[in-house]
């Protein structure tokens, strides 16, 4: 657990607007992931935190490479993702899978069970019998009965359907997988359920998970390492029971606070009139040129309740507070 | 919207309850077979209280909310028996006539989906000034709009003006649930119902969405029943909690005795299910199954398929509503004096 798998420096990638339907011109950017650098090791679940639009599902997707990203790399096995050719990353992807938000909507309807977890084998061209094999030793593995193969996405519940999608992501056995939201559609009690079976593949098969939710008590209690993104850039780093016993940067202390947990407690009720200062540009529009504005110096001095003189002249630079707990922020 | 026919009936009396749900079956009828989605759910609202309802997909709780403003689609779905007492009328038996007075005026809704709740092709403004001229065609063009305005800053917008101009696409998931709310509390409703009002949104608009909802709830002296799946927004709210499973309540009680000391083996479970602070290890405590099917529910309890202390009294005979040592009402034959007799 101490090797790095994944590599990630300065990866970044812009979405541009545009306006007018045949003469389609720019109207503006935005920056969804702001030259990120992160590792993530062998055998790690790295927990992915963030408000929406933080850019938390881009940087997975671009990790993956099934986005586009505009400059940066991503190197597993010292070997760079973005400068492979279509067929060498085809290869490569074996290595890597995801999880989807929507466990229904992520398999294709017209087939059964089998065929969806079969797919990926097929792509791969591995011999009928081995995969009929595979596919009965799949479902077994993530908890479904196996001679319901060949029944249709549908007949399932959607804690099933997620079943099926960890599968289907297992299949060709990855070394890694993007978890996007893999539990945010699920009712509370099947929840836990799919939580605690990522957790035991995980042991079981030494595998690395990217762990997007936006329930924070999961994150803080499926992860062993958390980095919080705000608009786009990481603004702290650290093994999860530091970040959640002892926050360091403003955000992530506010994104803390507006927790809900059932032990009660009113910390959110304080969150809500630091949070109506971001409200205030909470629209797409204005959320951009405040993100524009903040090109220069931190990026979350707009809205940062212990702001500095020179927050918003100075980009800061990341301080390790204690051994692999980094934040940056002016204030340490 | 005059005020005055309004205070009559929130000043009667402060213990008698303003809304009184009694023995409420919505049922389904459906290809597969009869679906009853609420059977037999009583409850009172108190006019000071915020009232969760919670449950799981499937457990009825957003129908209980639909089947209190008769707004269930039906066919396929029917009311099979109850009554919904408001002011001593039964809202099941008005016209759909009468009916329109009271959605928004007596008794307003605010939806999950908010931008979905929004009509997409007119703003803010439109939207808004229509529901109060609706409700009060009395009203000037001018008194409306500055009512609107009045209304948008209210729910905190800083720039009213701007987002009144606003479509629904322009406008964040949250900014649409504010003016969802602004729409709900346009007309002065004495009852608001929030279905999941902050299901999709991230933690921090959550934040504001509910302190918002907190804040009219004291300002509006307003009663809320608030339907959600999401034990951290009961404990945040309410100041009593329904647990709903397959239709039927399964436990009743303040918030502090549901959520500090649940008594049903579903509430148990479901708080269990949930990551605490001081958990440790990171295995949950998982609840055994599937949700419930309500076409093919056991015959006994709903919940005995899943339940870990099941009796095999259990799975024969359905339980009764019971009162538990906590103060709470719980279905479940634990809580029955009969629990030893043989069976």
């Amino acid at each position: 657990m101490t090797k790095p798998l994944i590599k990630v420096r300065d990866l970044r990638k812009t979405f541009t607007f545009s306006k007018g339907s045949l003469f389609r011109k720019s109207i503006g950017q935005v920056v969804a992931v702001d030259d990120v650098n992160f590792d993530i090791k062998e055998g790690e679940i790295l927990g992915c935190v963030g408000g929406s639009g933080s850019g938390k599902s881009t940087l997975g997707r671009a990790i993956l490479r099934l986005i586009p990203s505009d400059k940066g790399s991503v190197t597993v096995d010292g070997v760079d993702l973005m400068t492979l050719s279509d067929e060498a990353l085809r290869r490569r992807r074996r290595e890597m899978q995801i999880v989807f938000q929507d466990p229904l909507y992520s398999l294709n309807p017209r087939r059964t069970v089998a065929e969806n977890i079969a797919r990926p084998l097929f792509n791969f061209k591995f011999p009928r019998h081995e995969i009929e094999e595979r596919v009965r030793m799949l479902l077994g593995h993530v908890g479904l009965d196996p001679t319901h193969a060949n029944r249709y996405p549908h007949e399932f519940s959607g804690g099933q359907c997620q079943r099926i999608g960890i599968a289907r992501a297992l299949a060709l056995q990855p070394r890694f997988i993007f978890l996007d939201e893999p539990v945010s559609a699920l009712d509370v009690s099947i929840q836990a359920q799919i939580l605690n079976l990522l957790s035991d593949l995980q042991e079981e098969l030494n595998l690395t998970y990217l762990f997007v939710a936006h329930d924070l008590n999961i994150v803080r209690h499926f992860s062993h390492r958390i980095l919080v993104l705000y608009h786009g850039r990481i603004v702290e780093t650290g093994k999860s029971e530091e970040i959640y016993d002892n926050p360091k940067h403003p955000y992530t202390k506010t994104l803390l606070d507006s927790v809900l947990s059932i032990e009660g407690g009113d910390s959110w009720e304080k969150v809500s009139v630091k949070a109506g200062a971001l409200a205030d540009n909470e629209d797409v529009e204005s959320a951009f040129r405040a993100r524009a504005s903040a090109q220069t110096g931190c990026i979350y001095a707009a809205t940062c309740s212990e702001r500095l003189e020179h927050c918003g002249r100075e980009t800061p630079e990341f301080k390790e507070i204690s051994p692999e707990h980094e934040v940056a922020c002016h204030l340490y | 919207m005059t005020v005055a026919n309004k205070t009559l009936s929130r000043t009667k009396g402060q213990d008698k309850p303003i809304l009184s749900v009694q023995g409420l079956k919505t049922f389904f009828d459906t290809p597969a077979g009869i679906v009853n989605a609420v059977d037999d759910v009583s409850f009172d609202l108190a006019s000071k209280e915020i009232l969760a309802i919670v449950g799981e997909s499937g457990s009825g709780k957003t129908v209980t909310a639909q089947s209190i403003l008769k707004l269930v689609p039906a066919p396929p779905g029917r009311y099979a028996g109850g009554k919904i007492l408001i002011d001593g009328f039964d809202l099941l038996s008005k016209s759909e006539l009468e009916l329109e007075k009271i959605r928004g005026q007596r008794i307003s809704m605010i939806f999950q989906n908010p931008r979905a709740a929004l009509n997409p092709s007119f703003t803010v403004s439109t939207q808004l000034v229509e529901t109060i001229r609706r409700h009060d065609p009395s009203i000037s063009r001018v008194s409306a709009k500055n009512r609107m305005l009045e209304l948008l800053s209210s729910v905190d917008f800083p720039d009213p003006k701007r987002v009144a101009a606003s479509y629904p696409h322009q406008m964040s998931g949250g900014m649409c649930q504010r003016v969802g709310i602004a729409l709900s509390i346009a007309c002065e409703p004495e009852i608001l119902i929030a279905d999941e009002p902050t299901t999709g949104l991230d933690v921090l608009v959550q934040a504001t969405i509910l302190l918002l909802l907190k804040r009219e709830h004291t300002r509006r002296k307003l009663p809320i029943i608030l339907i959600t799946h999401d034990l951290g927004v009961v404990r945040a709210l309410a100041t009593r909690v329904i647990v709903m499973y397959a239709g039927k309540i399964q436990e009743e009680g303040s918030a502090d005795a549901v959520l500090s000391n649940p008594q049903h083996p579903y509430t148990k479970a479901l708080i269990n299910a949930v990551p605490h602070s001081r958990q440790s290890g990171r295995r949950l405590s998982q609840i055994k199954g599937q949700p419930p099917d309500l076409l093919k529910l056991p015959t006994g309890c709903s919940f005995s398929d899943r339940c870990q202390v099941a009796v095999p009294m259990c799975s024969v005979s359905k339980p009764d509503l019971h009162l538990s040592p906590s103060g709470s009402k719980v279905r479940c034959h634990l809580f029955s004096s009969d629990i030893t007799s043989p069976l």
